[in-house]
C-alpha cells in the first residue's frame, strides 16, 4: 500500500523503523511515525481526501499543512481533524467528511449541478418565505450541514491552563524567529518561542540541504541559549499590554493547554503563507501549491503525482521543479509567470486532473499542477496590535505599517532578503526586543509603588535601528483569465464574489459576510487576498483602495475544551458537611456553597420545627466583625435605619440600599461588647457588602475608626428553631435563656457544649422561638452533634434550605435578589418604618426620599406612588403552586401587572402561599389577582392583610 | 487584558481588580436635585482623554485607589503611592453592590 512512498529522502521527518497501522475510509492503511495523517493517506495513493462542504466536490491536498481546506477528516470520535497537520498515531480510524453515502460516490454532489441556485444568499432568499414552512426546510437542510460527526458518548478529556510571564514571546520558529529568540535570550531575556508546526525551521524544513543545515544550526543555538520552545502551539491572540493567548496542542497530558502569557515584548515572526491561484478547475484533485509538493517530497517522502505542470512566479516555485525531478515526477511544462506565462484551466474527471490549459491556449497532459504564485502575510497578530498593514503592488502582498513599541516584526512578514539578511534581521530584532523588555519592565515598575529610586534613570525605549529588510518584486497573480474557487473551505467562487458585488455587497466587510468567503476553517489565511483582488477587479479599483478585512482572534482555532480548561472556582462546604453527607442530605449548589436542600422530606422538616425543634446549618451566612469607635457611624451610613443607640447585647435588623435606592442586602447586626459588632449579610452578599463598606471607609471616610474583618468561615452558624429550642439549648449552655434574661432580638456571648467564645442571638427567620449560634468553626461539627444527641428526646431533626424557605415564606420574609430585583427600591418591601429620612446621610437617601414623596424638588419629581408593592398572596386553589416568576395579569387580557416572586405549598396552613410584586392599585388586602400559569391557564390569588401568613403578631418567636 | 498599576501590589491583571468607573464627586444628599443626583449616578462624559478612575484591588491588597487612565490608549498615569488617601470626602463611587448585581434564587438566602 505504500505505492507513492519514495526511497529515503535526505530531509525526511518520518521514522521508517516505526510503522503505524490505521484505517482510512474503512480500509487498512500504513504510515510511519512522523507522518501527518494526510501524508500517510497520500502515500497510499489516495488523491481524494474529503468532499467540499457545499457542493460536495471531491478534493485533494492543496497545502498539505494546518491550513489545508480540503483535508478535514473524522478521526475516531473526533470530527474536523486537520489531517495536514495532525500526526498519525497507531490504530486510529480515519474517515472522510461531507460524503454520503461514500467518498467515491456522493449523492449530494448533485448540489453542484444546481450550483447556480446555491449562489450567495441562496438560503436567505429561498427559504425565508413562507415562514411557516421553515421547520420543514430546516429538517432537510440540517442533513446538508457540513463537517464530521459528533459523538455524544465521547469520553471526557483533560484540558489545562498555564500562566507565564516571559520577557519576550516569539510567535514563529522559522529562521527569523529562531534567530530573534536566540539573540533575545543571549541578551538576558527570558524567551518563549511558539511554533505552530511540529518542527522548527519553518520553510527551511522542506528546503535544500543547506536550508536544513541552517535550520539545525539555528535550532541548536536557540536551545543552547535557554529559549523555552513550545512546538505544535499557536499564539492565537494578542490583547492589551501583550496579554497573549497560546494554545499548546503538544502537551503530554492535556488534550490542549491554554497558555496565557504576559510578554513584555512580542516578536511576530509568523512567516508567509503560500496563496492559491484562481482559475477554472483549480479545486480538482491534483492542483497543489508548490509548498505542499515540497512538504510531501522532502519531509514525508511522498511522490505527489506522475506528470506535472509547474506555474512559477518565484524562487520557491523554481526549486520545486528540482524537487519534483528528484522524486521522479516528469515535468510536462514549467510555466514562468514572470515571463508572462499563465495557466487558465485544468480538465479531467471530477476526481483527477488529466490536462492543463496554458495561457496560450495549448494543453499539456498532466496529473499534477503545481502553482507558486505568491504569498500572503498572516498579519493577524499585527492587526490585534493596532496595525493596519498596507498593500504594496510591487511586492504583491501586504506589509506591516506601524506597531506599538512592544510589538516587533521580523522575517517574511517584515520583508524579503537573502537567508543571511533574514537571520541578521531576526538577531537585531531579538536584541531590540530584549532591550525594550527591560524598558517596559521599568516603566511598569515606575508606575507603581515599587518605583525605582529617583537617581536610577529609567532606561529609554530603544529606538528601532535595525537594517530594514527589502522588498523583492513579485508579479501580482490572483485570478487567471478564468473563474474558479476562491474560498475552498466555504465553496465560494470568484463568480459568486462578482455577482455579490453586482448585487451591491461591494465593500469587503459586506462581501465577506454575505458570501461567507474567508469565514471558513482557514479563516482567510488562504483566501482573503484573493477575495480582495476579485472585488478590486469587479470594482475597477486597486487592492490598496479596496482594503482588507481585519484579522481578529483566534489566529488558529482552539477547542472549547481549551477555553473552558481547568476552572479555578472553589466549592465551599461548612465544617458540618461530612455529617450532612452521612445523613442523607440532598445537596444543592448555592453560589459556591454546597448545602443540604433537605434530608428526605422538607414538608415534615417544617412540621417538626413548628412542633418540636430543628437545626439548620447556615454557615454560608455572611458575617463581618466590626470594631472601632466609629462603627455606629458606618452602620448609619450603610443601613437605612438608625444604629446610634444600639446597646450592648442587642441586635437589630436593617436593609441596605445602593445609591440608586435599590435594595442591595439585608441582615441583622448585633453589638457584642462596647467596641465590637457582628454584622450578618445574605449568603451571596458577604463579599459585596464587605467591599461596599470598605469603599465608604476608604474613599469617603478614611478618618473613621473602623476595622472590618470578614469572619464568614471563622464561624459555623447553626439555627436552633422550634418551641423546644430553649429547652434543648439550656442543656448545653449556662447562659440564662429565659425571656427576662435573653429577650427576642438580643445577643449573648457564651459557652455552648463546652465550646467557648460562641455567639448566640435570638432572632426568628423561621417564625419560631429560635437561637442562632455562631460557633468557632473548628468546633462546628462537635456542637452540631451535641445538639442532635441532647435533642433526641425532644424530637430534634435537622432541616435544610427548602424547609427554611417554606417557613420564611409562611412568615412573609422576603429574600433580597428573589423577591426584590435590580429595580426594587426599599419602599416596595413595605419596610417604610425602617427608612429614616431624618438621618443626616445614608446610602441612597435622596432616592428613597423621592420614592416616599419627601424629596428635594418639585411635586412632579416627588411622585413615588407608582412603585410596585410587595404583598403576600394565597392561591384560591391550594393545589396549584404557580412557578416563581409567574406573571400577574389582568383578568381577561395578558397585560402584565406584576409577578409572583416566591411560592410554596405551606404544610402548616395547608395552603398555597406566595409573595408577589404588584402595582399599588392591586396591593390592598382582599384584592383578587389573576395569575398566568406556564401552560396558559389562569388561576386566582388573593392579597393578604399581612406579609406573614402565619402568626402575624410574632407571638411564637417571642414565646 | 490591561495591566493595572496597583500602588501596593504592583502591576496586576485587570481581572484581579474591579473598575468602579470614573470617580465623581458625590452631591450633598440633603440638597441635591433629581438632576444632580441622576448625573452622579448615571452620567459620565467619556472623553477620549485621561479620566480619574477608582479601582478596587479585590484579589490583592483589597484597597481602593484612584489613577488616571487614557480612555483611548489605555495608558495609566499618576497612580497613588501607598498610604495616599484615596480620593477625599468629595469622591466616591456607587457601583459596588449596586442594583446591577444579579443573583440566582438559591443564592439570596437570608436569615
Amino acid at each position: 500500500m505504500t505505492m507513492r512512498r519514495l526511497p529515503q529522502q535526505p530531509g525526511e521527518v518520518i521514522d521508517r523503523s516505526q510503522p503505524l497501522k490505521f484505517t482510512w475510509n474503512g480500509k487498512p492503511a500504513v504510515g510511519y511515525q512522523g507522518d501527518t495523517i494526510a501524508s500517510a493517506i497520500a502515500a497510499g495513493d489516495n488523491r481524494i481526501m474529503s468532499r467540499s462542504m457545499k457542493y460536495h466536490r471531491p478534493r485533494g491536498l492543496l497545502t498539505a499543512d494546518f491550513w489545508d481546506p480540503n483535508a478535514f477528516v473524522q478521526v475516531d470520535d473526533e470530527p474536523n481533524v486537520r489531517s495536514g497537520h495532525r500526526l498519525l498515531t497507531n490504530g486510529i480510524d480515519v474517515g472522510p467528511q461531507n460524503v454520503w453515502p461514500s467518498l467515491d460516490y456522493d449523492v449530494k454532489a448533485a448540489n453542484q449541478l444546481v450550483g447556480r441556485f446555491l449562489s450567495p444568499g441562496f438560503y436567505y432568499k429561498t427559504f425565508i418565505h413562507p415562514q411557516k414552512l421553515w421547520p420543514a426546510y430546516e429538517k432537510v437542510l440540517a442533513q446538508f450541514a457540513p463537517g464530521g460527526t459528533v459523538d455524544y458518548e465521547s469520553e471526557m478529556a483533560y484540558f489545562d491552563k498555564r500562566y507565564t510571564h516571559p520577557d519576550v514571546v516569539v510567535a514563529g520558529g522559522g529562521p527569523a524567529g529562531l534567530a530573534a529568540a536566540t539573540a533575545a535570550a543571549e541578551a538576558g531575556a527570558s524567551v518563549l518561542l511558539v511554533e505552530h508546526e511540529h518542527h522548527l525551521g519553518g520553510h527551511l524544513r522542506y528546503g535544500t540541504e543547506d536550508d536544513r543545515a541552517l535550520a539545525n544550526g539555528l535550532e541548536l543555538a536557540a536551545r543552547s541559549a535557554g529559549v523555552e520552545i513550545l512546538l505544535d502551539s499557536t499564539v492565537t491572540g494578542r490583547y492589551e499590554d501583550n496579554w497573549l493567548g497560546i494554545v499548546q496542542r503538544s502537551h503530554p497530558l492535556a488534550s490542549e493547554r491554554l497558555v496565557k502569557a504576559r510578554a513584555k515584548t512580542l516578536i511576530v515572526a509568523a512567516g508567509l503563507i503560500e496563496r492559491p491561484y484562481v482559475f477554472e478547475g483549480n479545486d480538482r484533485p491534483g492542483v497543489m501549491l508548490a509548498s505542499a509538493a515540497r512538504r510531501l517530497i522532502n519531509m514525508y517522502s511522498v511522490k505527489p503525482g506522475d506528470r506535472a505542470v509547474v506555474l512559477t512566479a518565484n524562487e520557491s516555485g523554481d526549486q520545486t521543479v528540482a524537487d519534483l525531478e528528484r522524486a521522479g515526477v516528469k515535468i510536462a511544462e514549467v510555466v514562468d509567470a514572470r515571463a508572462g506565462g499563465n495557466v487558465t484551466a485544468t480538465a479531467g474527471s471530477q476526481k483527477a486532473v488529466e490536462s492543463v490549459t496554458l495561457g496560450d491556449g495549448s494543453t499539456r497532459d498532466a496529473d499534477l499542477l503545481i502553482t507558486a504564485v505568491g504569498w500572503t502575510a498572516p498579519t493577524s497578530l499585527l492587526n490585534m496590535s493596532g496595525d493596519r498593514p498596507v498593500y504594496d503592488p510591487a511586492g504583491a502582498r501586504f506589509f506591516p505599517d506601524r506597531t506599538p513599541d512592544n510589538v516587533l516584526v521580523t522575517g517574511g512578514i517584515a520583508g524579503d532578503g537573502t537567508l543571511d539578511q533574514i537571520v541578521e534581521h531576526g538577531r537585531e530584532t531579538g536584541a531590540l526586543a530584549a532591550s525594550r523588555a527591560l524598558a517596559v519592565a521599568h516603566r511598569l515598575q515606575a508606575l507603581t509603588a515599587r518605583a525605582m529610586p529617583v537617581s536610577d534613570p529609567e532606561p529609554a525605549m530603544a529606538p528601532d535601528a535595525r537594517t530594514p529588510l527589502g522588498r523583492d518584486p513579485h508579479p501580482e497573480l490572483y485570478r487567471s483569465t478564468t473563474h474558479g474557487i476562491v474560498d475552498y473551505s466555504e465553496d465560494v467562487g470568484s463568480k459568486d464574489l462578482v455577482s455579490a458585488t453586482k448585487e451591491g455587497y461591494d465593500s469587503v466587510e459586506l462581501l465577506k459576510r454575505y458570501t461567507t468567503a474567508t469565514m471558513g476553517p482557514a479563516q482567510g489565511k488562504l483566501e482573503t487576498v484573493n477575495t480582495v483582488a476579485v472585488l478590486a477587479e469587479a470594482r475597477g479599483e486597486t487592492i490598496a483602495e479596496v482594503g482588507t478585512t481585519i484579522w481578529r482572534p483566534p489566529y488558529a482555532p482552539l477547542t472549547l475544551g481549551a477555553l473552558a480548561g481547568r476552572i479555578f472556582e472553589p466549592e465551599r462546604v461548612s465544617s458540618v458537611h461530612s455529617w450532612h453527607v452521612a445523613n442523607g442530605a440532598k445537596p444543592i449548589l448555592a453560589g459556591q456553597w454546597i448545602r443540604p436542600e433537605h434530608y428526605g422530606n422538607p414538608q415534615a422538616e417544617v412540621t417538626n420545627v413548628r412542633e418540636n425543634v430543628g437545626i439548620i446549618d447556615i454557615s454560608p451566612l455572611g458575617k463581618l466583625d466590626l470594631q472601632g469607635a466609629d462603627v455606629p457611624k458606618l452602620l448609619n451610613l450603610l443601613y437605612t435605619n438608625k444604629w446610634s443607640k444600639l446597646g450592648v447585647g442587642s441586635v437589630r435588623y436593617g436593609i441596605m440600599c445602593a445609591e440608586d435606592g435599590v435594595v442591595m442586602d439585608d441582615g441583622v447586626t448585633g453589638r457584642i461588647s462596647e467596641n465590637r459588632w457582628l454584622m450578618t449579610t445574605t449568603s451571596s452578599g458577604a463579599g459585596s457588602v464587605w467591599e461596599w463598606a470598605e469603599n465608604w471607609l476608604q474613599t469617603a471616610h478614611p478618618d473613621w475608626d473602623v476595622h472590618i474583618t470578614p469572619v464568614t468561615t471563622s464561624y459555623t452558624s447553626i439555627n436552633v428553631a422550634g418551641p423546644k429550642s430553649r429547652e434543648l439549648l439550656s442543656r448545653l449552655t449556662d447562659v440564662p435563656l429565659d425571656n427576662d434574661s435573653f429577650d427576642y432580638m438580643q445577643v449573648r456571648p457564651g459557652t455552648v457544649a463546652g465550646v467557648e467564645d460562641c455567639i448566640m442571638w435570638r432572632i426568628g427567620f423561621t417564625g419560631e422561638l429560635s437561637f442562632e449560634l455562631h460557633v468557632p468553626a473548628g468546633y462546628g461539627l462537635h456542637v452540631w452533634e451535641a445538639l442532635m444527641d441532647e435533642g433526641a428526646d425532644l424530637g430534634i431533626k435537622p432541616f435544610g434550605l427548602e424547609a427554611q424557605r417554606i417557613m420564611r415564606l409562611e412568615k412573609g420574609h422576603f429574600i433580597v435578589g428573589q423577591d426584590t430585583d435590580g429595580l426594587t427600591k426599599a419602599p416596595t418591601t413595605g419596610l417604610q418604618p425602617l427608612i429614616k429620612l431624618d438621618k443626616d446621610d445614608f446610602a441612597g437617601k435622596p432616592e428613597l426620599a423621592w420614592a416616599m414623596g419627601q424629596g428635594v424638588g418639585d411635586a412632579a419629581d416627588a411622585a413615588g406612588m407608582d412603585l410596585p408593592v410587595l404583598v403576600s398572596v394565597q392561591m384560591t386553589d391550594s393545589s396549584i403552586v404557580p412557578p416563581e416568576a409567574s406573571q400577574i395579569v389582568r383578568p381577561n387580557t395578558n397585560e402584565i401587572l406584576g409577578r409572583i416572586t416566591s411560592s410554596r405549598y405551606s404544610p402548616t396552613l395547608k395552603a398555597s402561599i406566595g409573595l408577589a410584586q404588584v402595582p399599588p392599585s392591586h396591593a390592598s388586602s382582599g384584592t383578587q389577582l389573576t395569575v398566568l400559569l406556564t401552560n396558559g391557564d389562569r388561576t386566582t390569588a388573593t392579597v393578604q392583610q399581612h406579609h406573614a401568613h402565619f402568626d402575624p403578631d410574632g407571638l411564637r418567636l417571642r414565646s | 487584558m490591561l495591566l493595572v498599576p496597583c500602588p501596593h501590589c504592583g502591576p496586576r491583571n485587570q481581572s484581579d481588580l474591579r473598575l468602579l468607573g470614573e470617580a465623581v464627586p458625590r452631591p450633598n444628599p440633603n440638597t441635591a436635585t433629581r438632576a444632580e443626583w441622576g448625573e452622579y449616578l448615571y452620567l459620565r462624559d467619556n472623553p477620549a482623554d485621561y479620566v480619574t478612575e477608582t479601582w478596587y484591588c479585590r484579589a490583592g491588597c483589597r484597597r481602593y485607589f484612584t489613577v488616571e487612565r487614557h480612555q483611548a490608549t489605555n495608558e495609566f498615569r499618576n497612580p497613588p503611592l501607598p498610604g495616599d488617601k484615596v480620593g477625599n470626602s468629595t469622591y466616591t463611587t456607587i457601583t459596588v453592590g449596586s442594583s446591577g448585581k444579579q443573583r440566582g434564587a438559591n443564592e439570596g438566602e437570608a436569615s
